[in-house]
């Protein structure tokens, strides 16, 4: 609060910096039509394009705004509450199962999905005050089950496969007015009520008690705005498919642009829309050499090192953000051994039995004496690998999140696990004939350098919480672009790198399985060294090196923990980061508190979840395998909202 | 019709097929992950016992599997524990899959089937078959019969097809505003090319010779004929987007009603694929529309 009385409004070098950017953008418009295109050319593709730009970009932006100022939360945008996920799934969904739905109003199967991931995360954080971590966590978990859902469609069905690739990359070609002029009347209806609802946001921004004692129902103003917001990400998602980030990025550009900690919502929409227009008309240029880039993908390769540029400059607002405590109530304070005692035998019981007990042509049953090293050949590396990669990335996503105190810190979200996928792309698309041991070494590399990456632009920043995962998810974002590019022209290769992603486990053979495991013990070991230290600084800073506790040092050797646990486990089941955000609230809930007890546990949550949905990935859907990965986040998804639903009411 | 012509290719390849008999005690364990190869085994009158994905080979190819052909899962991740069960005696893969799921070599020894890139996406389905003759230890002069009856085919096919203009292949997608084209060093630009046509699309692709892009980039192909692929499960949606496409109905082949239509195909194909089509784009551009 002190940062926005104390931060001197500078609207002139602002303005002066949007034009700037306006400039910019137009120019490269008159570029496309300074070169005599076609009339028709010219009147139903580069001038609807420049409109569409221009609309989304300024939905996208207000959308964004909005998310983030009702959330406090820097990383707030419309994705992130799991809208873009939802209408991506619906209308996945309706196209391969209705097809006819699809045909007469994708716009309400949009606006369907929108609606329903926004029932399931405001029904999870549903109190008296709709909570902003509880909320956030929430539309985390909802996005990864849609996207996991949504990895499932895909895969099963190839026809739609470069259909639903090319429509995830989001592209603004267009071939005539009828997108942008619909847009164009929804956007104007919603732009109007959040206007009108911009005082009572203002307020909102004092902080959910301050706002409260000025006598506004916070909680009603806020399902207002989450509304209408999702409608704003809805109807774009709807007609052009999924443009990330603008949402995250122009606000914060609009930020950074007035010197302002709240800038007002027009400012952020209209540095969205410019935002936009600026990056497709470059996608436009590049285009004519390089084919369709959609600009969905685009916006995230600029907007990553725009993030990363953020973060470390904007030192004073970022402070101003909450960091949300663990939003699971933790359980009754454990009988330690005993409960970790269970799990492993639990992990036991079940590895046990998913080794012996498998589908086959004759349907279920055990292994007799005579096919046992058929099963011990094909079941013992992949679920020796899925149980290893489990517990590696749960230790990750454990120490993340205490180093951090962020509830959604997670391999995943600071960017690590997309480098190692990055560089997993790569040499797949480059070296197609490497062998696993220089996969593993690639992967590794690829983690170590993304790590290297937010680490040292982190330690300026003393490894400050908010800001890592700003630049975590700038590094996510860009490696994710790179991605998609690769995944919606690969044909083929598109499709191995799609099952790649979604983390099939059938490539694993018996070292690299074990190799996951050792890394898995291994950083173990040195997680419980370093545990009393970690405690401390799970509690903040000031209480931590009052106890002379060395936290640059000690948050370095986390982060570096974290980064080949990361690593390890990405290698074996893909880029997934269920496993890494879901397990350390499970250990909490299970009543883990101290940092060495809740990662043996923690560990062992992973591996006992990733054993059971290796078993199940084999036998469901025989013989087709569907990836741990996937089975993780479709079972385990909805019995963590329901978690969090209870625990979430009291806090 | 294309029922018919199916049916005809397939008794007319299966009968070159007899005149190398071979009874299914000889016949080696032969499992196909790649599909071109799985064709040219088919082509070969020796069908794999396991192929990949077989629900969608058989919508999607020239030719039907047997009915009692084990499906051993998508390519990107074969099941292994299966097809080490059926023991096979050798493996046909594309390179993904062998970097996908590296173990298949443990099962049988592996035959690596060349990818689509460079120029000589033509010759790779004849390579293709050649390899699979060795690999299946069946008589060279078996495949050289069957390439002999495509061949013979093709020429055929030259003769009759309609020549007067250059030919767009092209995917338009469901939104109606844009379309993958199938440029230099695809598979159909190889047919095109063999049937004696011109490719109408002489701009830039990818390494697998696809083009996507945006409509407009079609303004410049005037006098071409459009070819345009339809995909069953999609036809709907894409019928209603490019209906509502301003900039489509100004196309010029489009506005000149020179569009026709062809099934889908496999783009990575093998002999069969190139043969069904060369046959249906004969047959496509020999109808009135294509005419101006």
């Amino acid at each position: 609060m002190t940062t926005v009385l104390a931060a001197a409004p500078r609207p002139l070098a602002g303005t002066v910096w949007t034009i700037l950017l306006g400039l910019a953008a137009t120019i490269l418009s008159l570029q496309g039509l300074a070169g005599r295109p076609d009339p028709a050319v010219l009147f139903y593709s580069l001038l609807p394009r420049i409109v569409a730009a221009l609309v989304a970009g300024f939905a996208l932006g207000l959308s964004g705004a909005v998310f983030q100022r009702a959330f406090s939360n820097p990383l707030a945008e419309p994705g992130l509450l799991g809208i873009s996920g939802g209408v991506m799934l619906a209308l996945a969904a309706s196209l391969i199962f209705a097809p006819a739905l699809w045909t007469h109003g994708y716009q309400l199967v949009a606006l369907g999905g929108a609606g329903l991931a926004l029932a399931v995360v405001l029904a999870v954080a549903w109190g008296p005050r709709l909570s902003s971590p509880v909320l956030v966590l929430a539309g985390v978990m909802a996005n990864l089950y849609c996207a996991a859902a949504y990895a499932v469609l895909v895969l099963f069905n190839h026809d739609f496969l470069v259909n639903l690739l090319a429509w995830q990359a989001g592209s603004l070609q267009q071939s005539g007015w009828a997108p942008s002029l619909r847009l164009i009347a929804e956007v104007t209806a919603a732009t109007a009520i959040l206007l009108l609802l911009e005082r009572p946001l203002r307020l909102l921004s004092l902080g959910d008690g301050g706002a409260a004692s000025l006598g506004l129902s916070v909680r009603r103003i806020k399902l207002m705005l989450l509304v209408a917001a999702s409608v704003l990400a809805a109807v774009v998602t709807a007609e052009f498919g999924q443009i990330g980030f603008i949402g995250l990025a122009a606000p914060a550009l609009a930020r950074s642009l007035w010197r302002q900690a709240q800038p007002g919502l027009l400012r952020a929409a209209i540095t969205g829309a410019l935002l936009l227009l600026f990056t497709d008309q470059l996608m436009r240029l590049l285009s004519l050499v390089a084919g369709d880039l959609p600009v969905g993908a685009a916006a995230g390769l600029l907007t990553g090192p725009l993030l990363i540029v953020l973060a470390r400059r904007n030192r004073s607002q970022s402070e101003a953000a909450p960091t949300p405590s663990p939003s699971l109530s933790p359980g009754r304070q454990a009988r330690g051994p005993v409960l970790i005692a269970a799990l492993a035998l639990a992990l036991i019981a079940v590895f046990l039995f998913g080794l012996f007990y498998g589908r086959g042509p004759e349907g279920f049953g055990f292994a007799t004496a005579a096919d046992l090293d058929i099963a011990l050949k094909w079941r013992l590396p992949p679920l020796l690998g899925a149980s290893g990669a489990g517990f590696c990335l749960a230790l990750a996503g454990l120490i993340l999140q205490r180093l951090l105190r962020n509830p959604l810190a997670s391999p995943d979200v600071l960017g690590v696990s997309h480098g190692a996928g990055f560089a997993m792309a790569l040499a797949f698309l480059v070296l197609p004939d490497s062998g696993l041991g220089a996969k593993l070494v690639i992967t590794t590399f690829g983690a170590g350098a993304a790590l290297l990456l937010v680490a040292g632009f982190g330690r300026r920043l003393q490894f400050e919480p908010t800001r890592m995962l700003l630049i975590g998810t700038g590094l996510g974002s860009t490696a994710n672009a790179l991605l998609v590019l690769a995944l919606a022209s690969g044909g083929q290769r598109g499709a191995a790198l799609l099952g790649w992603f979604s983390g099939i486990t059938g490539g694993i053979d018996l070292a690299s399985a074990l190799a996951a495991c050792t890394v898995g013990g291994l950083c173990l070991i040195a997680t419980l060294f370093y545990a009393r230290p970690i405690d401390l600084i799970a509690l903040g800073n000031p209480a931590a090196s009052s106890l002379g506790v060395p936290i640059g040092r000690t948050r370095l050797a986390g982060l570096g923990l974290a980064a080949l646990a990361t690593a390890a486990g990405t290698v074996v089941v893909g880029p997934m980061s269920f496993i890494g955000l879901m397990v350390p609230h499970f250990t909490l809930l299970l009543g883990f508190r101290k940092t060495a007890s809740a990662a043996i546990a923690g560990g062992l949550i992973g591996a006992l979840m990733m054993a059971a949905s290796e078993w199940l990935g084999r036998v469901l859907a025989w013989p087709w395998p569907l990836s741990p990965g996937l089975i993780a986040a479709l079972i385990g998804g909805p019995w963590f909202l329901w978690q969090l639903r209870r625990g979430g009411r009291e806090f | 019709m294309t029922l018919d012509r199916r049916h005809f290719l397939a008794c007319g390849l299966a009968a070159f097929a007899s005149c190398a008999p071979l009874r299914a005690q000889e016949r080696k364990r032969i499992a196909a992950v790649d599909w071109a190869a799985a064709e040219s085994l088919q082509a070969l009158g020796l069908p794999p016992m396991a192929v990949s994905d077989t629900r969608y080979f058989n919508l999607r190819m020239p030719r039907a599997l047997p009915a009692q052909t084990q499906d051993i899962g998508p390519f990107w991740e074969i099941n292994l524990e299966l097809l080490d069960r059926l023991r096979p005696e050798v493996i046909f893969v594309g390179a993904p899959s062998l970097f996908m799921t590296p173990r298949l070599a443990e099962i049988a020894p592996v035959e690596t089937v060349a990818e689509v890139t460079g120029e000589h996406s033509y010759e790779r389905a004849a390579a293709i078959l050649r390899q699979c003759a060795h690999a299946a230890a069946v008589a060279d002069s078996a495949a050289d019969a069957v390439l002999a009856d495509i061949e013979r085919r093709m020429a055929q096919l030259a003769a009759r097809v309609n020549r007067d203009r250059p030919v767009c292949v092209l995917l338009p997608d469901q939104g109606g505003r844009r379309a993958m084209i199938y440029g230099r060093n695809s598979v159909p630009d190889a047919v095109l090319t063999r049937l004696g046509l011109t490719n109408a699309w002489q701009g830039p692709t990818n390494a697998s010779g696809f083009f996507q892009t945006g409509l407009d980039a079609l303004m410049a192909l005037e006098d071409a004929v459009f070819v345009q692929i339809e995909i069953p499960t999609l036809s709907l949606q894409t019928e209603k987007a490019l209906s509502e496409s301003a900039l489509w109905h100004r196309l010029p082949p489009v506005r000149k009603k020179r569009v026709v239509r062809i099934g889908q195909f496999y783009p990575f194909g093998g002999c069969l694929t190139t043969l069904h089509l060369a046959e249906t784009l004969t047959a496509a551009l020999a109808k009135p529309g294509s005419t101006p």
